[in-house]
């Protein structure tokens, strides 16, 4: 009688011990590759949801401007002026400067709205009427000024509107160009268009001047009180500032280069082979960004990429979506840069991230709609942080909005 | 004799049995993870997606108040016979400054159509067809000669003359404008049957095209307007199913806002699942000012386009009346939009109290 085998023989254990190797072998292969789908997978999924963070983060700078004033926090407020006036104290030239802080009205005093003797935006104009003669350019556009030193640019167009409209004042006396028909005396019609062309230019910079102008504004305007200086306060000898008419100055004239003539012009020419934009209020290494607001950008055709990867340094304020971020997670910063080309009014969004891993840069950039800086400077109370508004009077109309950027 | 029963065969099935399981449970774990985190993102994409939906309302939102102050207003656009289109001179009239919109004729203080303090809903959906739509296809309009496939004589009027005798681009729905039309007085007029079969009653489903919503299209976003002045307003833009109701439409009753029996129907007749949708649904508010100023009043000078092949001159038409010398053509304004503009939009912090 054989006795029962209690025990394996070698054979199967040797046999057992390959197939269990075999298959722990496989267990485990595929066990790692199930984990690192699933580390693949999440990794990717975090990626995703930091993109769609920095998609709606971009979104919120669309509509809140935060990264270039930030209400609620004083030391990023550099696009402020304060002290001076537009006219008198010089240039302040910064898109988030308080118009109360840098306008004098007629008199120094403040003026009921529709006031020809404005010297300064005021937002209770409404709409700019197109109605209202006040509000048209009246320069003939097509009549060329030949030569550079021809008092009757555009027509006589003084005889209409400039900044001032007084006879017998002295700055009146000043002006240049007589009156022809109207036998060397008569009343200005209109002073209120140019008063606020300067006024606004002073305040805010060229990309605030171009928002706050209506669409089809000409970029144009006389002053009697000429300087013949040339320069950015003066006037040429027929009483039009440098600042608007003089095509072959540099970057911080308004007037672009192109055709290089003394032409009245409106947004379309004057951003059709440069543009304007608002700045990185920490790109000027003085900490004095008046001039990066003040100035074009010679981004056309007949520039090149250098050009352009100035344009982007400047005016691209980019900031981190997490400061502190654990070391694999992917590191996602968030840009809008504003500025104005071919007059469209652009806000360029550009959420970029860099994955830890591999060092791999995306970027994802879009064109996006919301907040222009006129609603971004009435969101911001004039006494600091947000101007929160709401229309809950009884009729449903709107209420008294908080005292803001754009009020006196 | 049988062999005596062996306690190694179940223990080994046994522990295959428990490596199989094991490995099958870690994998259905893993999978069912990755399902949940795919879910997970799809509901985050979900609401990224409400929230463009959204985004797009207030350009189009604006793209309605550019319009709608100037392209005018129909008596009765669903359902009614065609009328004749009106202009209006926008929201601020540009001929007085009073309100409007308004007809030529209407010298009065009118915002009739719209009144300042009362709200304009906009649910958004793609219509089967749109009003006057076009399609894609190339329109063939060939030069008639003698030997074209339709002949004309030389002393034809039409002989090699480049005539738009089709409609270009092509109608969808046939317009009453053909090339058997040619010649004849071609319109809303049609009072008889065309030989080509077009009839007065094509010309009506031409302009007033297929109102009816595409089904995958509705229940997405909306827009609202509240008129709070001349020409400012307040817009809420939504991604959502809510058709831009409020719940106090709901809940409310004899208010020009309060929803009908019908607007409720639309919802099933059941609070709790407009309450959902409300509840889901991604809402912004903004602020807004139009202004009757159109697009920039530049013009160029034309003699840049001589010798050049700058394309971007040759959009540009000639003025013809004014030039200054030889070869100092200018060309007229570059006014693009006879809509009006936007002054300004403005986001707001919060949802305000009407809108």
């Amino acid at each position: 009688m054989r006795r029962a085998r209690s025990a394996f023989t070698l054979i199967e254990l040797m046999i057992a011990i390959g197939l269990g190797l075999v298959l722990i072998y496989t267990a485990a292969a595929g066990f790692r590759v199930a984990a690192r789908s699933v580390t693949i997978a999440n990794h990717m999924s975090l990626e995703n949801s930091m993109l769609r963070a920095g998609y709606l983060a971009a979104h919120e700078e669309l509509d809140f401007w935060t990264s270039l004033d930030d209400a609620t926090d004083i030391t990023r407020q550099k696009l402020r002026a304060s002290g001076g006036t537009g006219t008198t104290g010089g240039p302040q030239g910064l898109p988030f400067t308080p118009f109360a802080t840098v306008y004098l009205r007629s008199g120094g005093a403040d003026v009921l709205a529709d006031d020809e003797s404005d010297t300064g935006w005021d937002p209770r104009d409404i709409a700019w009427s197109v109605n209202n003669p006040r509000s048209w350019y009246a320069g003939n556009m097509v009549e060329k000024c030949s030569g550079g030193t021809s008092d009757l640019r555009f027509g006589r167009y003084a005889m209409f509107t400039n900044t001032k409209r007084t006879p017998g004042t002295a700055d009146f006396h000043a002006f240049p160009v007589t009156f022809g028909p109207l036998g060397g005396d008569g009343k200005v019609a209109h002073s209120w268009y140019g008063n606020q062309v300067q006024g606004l230019i002073d305040a805010l910079g060229f990309y605030g001047l171009c928002e706050y102008m209506p669409a089809n504004a000409i970029y144009e305007l006389y002053r009697p009180d000429r300087s013949d200086g040339n320069d950015w306060f003066g006037t040429n000898p027929g009483g039009i500032p440098g600042w608007c008419n003089r095509p072959n100055g540099g970057d911080d004239w308004f007037n672009n280069d192109d055709g290089v003539q003394l032409t009245a012009r409106g947004k379309y020419r004057n951003t059709y082979m440069t543009a304007y934009a608002i700045a990185n209020p920490d790109w000027s290494p003085t900490g004095a960004p008046l001039s990066d607001n003040r100035r074009k950008h010679r981004v056309g055709y007949q520039n090149d990429a250098n050009a352009m990867n100035t344009f982007n340094a400047m005016t691209s304020v980019p900031y981190r979506l997490l400061a502190d971020r654990p070391a694999t997670w992917p590191q996602v910063s968030v840009a809008v840069v504003r500025f104005i080309k071919n007059t469209r009014h652009v806000a360029l969004c550009k959420v970029r991230w860099v994955s830890p891993l591999s060092g791999e840069t995306v970027e994802l950039s879009f064109a996006g709609f919301g907040t222009s800086l006129r609603g971004a400077r009435q969101q911001r109370a004039r006494s600091g942080g947000w101007a929160e508004w709401d229309n809950n009077t009884p009729n449903g109309t709107f209420s008294s909005p908080p005292a803001n950027l754009d009020s006196y | 004799m049988t062999a005596p029963p062996s306690h190694s065969r179940p223990l080994r099935q046994g522990t295959i049995l428990i490596l199989v399981a094991g490995i099958s449970a870690l994998l259905v774990a893993l999978a069912a993870a990755f399902l949940a985190r795919m879910r997970s993102d799809a509901e985050e994409m979900a609401s990224v997606m409400r929230e463009a939906q959204a985004r797009i309302m207030l350009l189009a939102a604006c793209n309605w108040l550019q319009e709608s102050s100037r392209i005018g207003w129909e008596p009765n656009p669903v359902g009614g016979a065609p009328v004749e289109h009106l202009e209006t001179f926008g929201w601020i009239d540009v001929r007085d400054g009073k309100l409007g919109p308004k007809f030529y004729g209407d010298n009065r203080d009118d915002d009739s159509r719209f009144p300042i303090g009362s709200a304009r809903r906009f649910p958004m959906h793609v219509l089967q067809r749109p009003p006057c739509a076009v399609q894609l296809t190339v329109a063939y309009n060939p030069i008639p000669t003698t030997s074209s496939p339709n002949p004309v004589s030389e002393g034809d009027a039409r002989f090699g003359m480049p005539y738009l005798t089709n409609p270009d681009p092509q109608p969808v729905v046939p317009n009453g404008w053909l090339a058997s039309n040619f010649g004849t007085s071609v319109n809303a007029t049609l009072t008889v049957n065309e030989p080509d079969g077009t009839t007065r009653s094509n010309w009506a489903a031409y302009l007033q095209g297929d109102r009816r919503p595409r089904g995958n299209s509705t229940g997405m976003s909306w827009f609202r307007l509240f008129r709070d002045g001349p020409a400012t307003f307040v817009v809420a833009c939504g991604g959502g199913g809510t058709l831009g109701f409020r719940l106090q439409d709901w809940t409310s009753s004899g208010l020009p806002t309060s929803m009908t029996a019908a607007d409720k129907a639309q919802f099933g007749n059941d609070y709790e699942l407009f309450h959902n949708l409300e509840a889901n649904e991604c809402r912004l508010f903004y602020r807004v000012e139009w202004s009757g100023a159109c697009m920039a009043m530049d013009y160029h000078y034309m003699m840049h386009s001589r010798g050049r092949d700058f394309d971007h001159y040759c959009i540009w038409p000639l003025n013809a009346s004014s030039t200054e010398g030889v070869c100092e053509y200018r060309s007229q304004n570059h006014a693009k939009n006879m809509g009006g503009t936007i002054l300004w939009i403005q986001r707001l912090r919060s949802e305000p109290t009407h809108w």
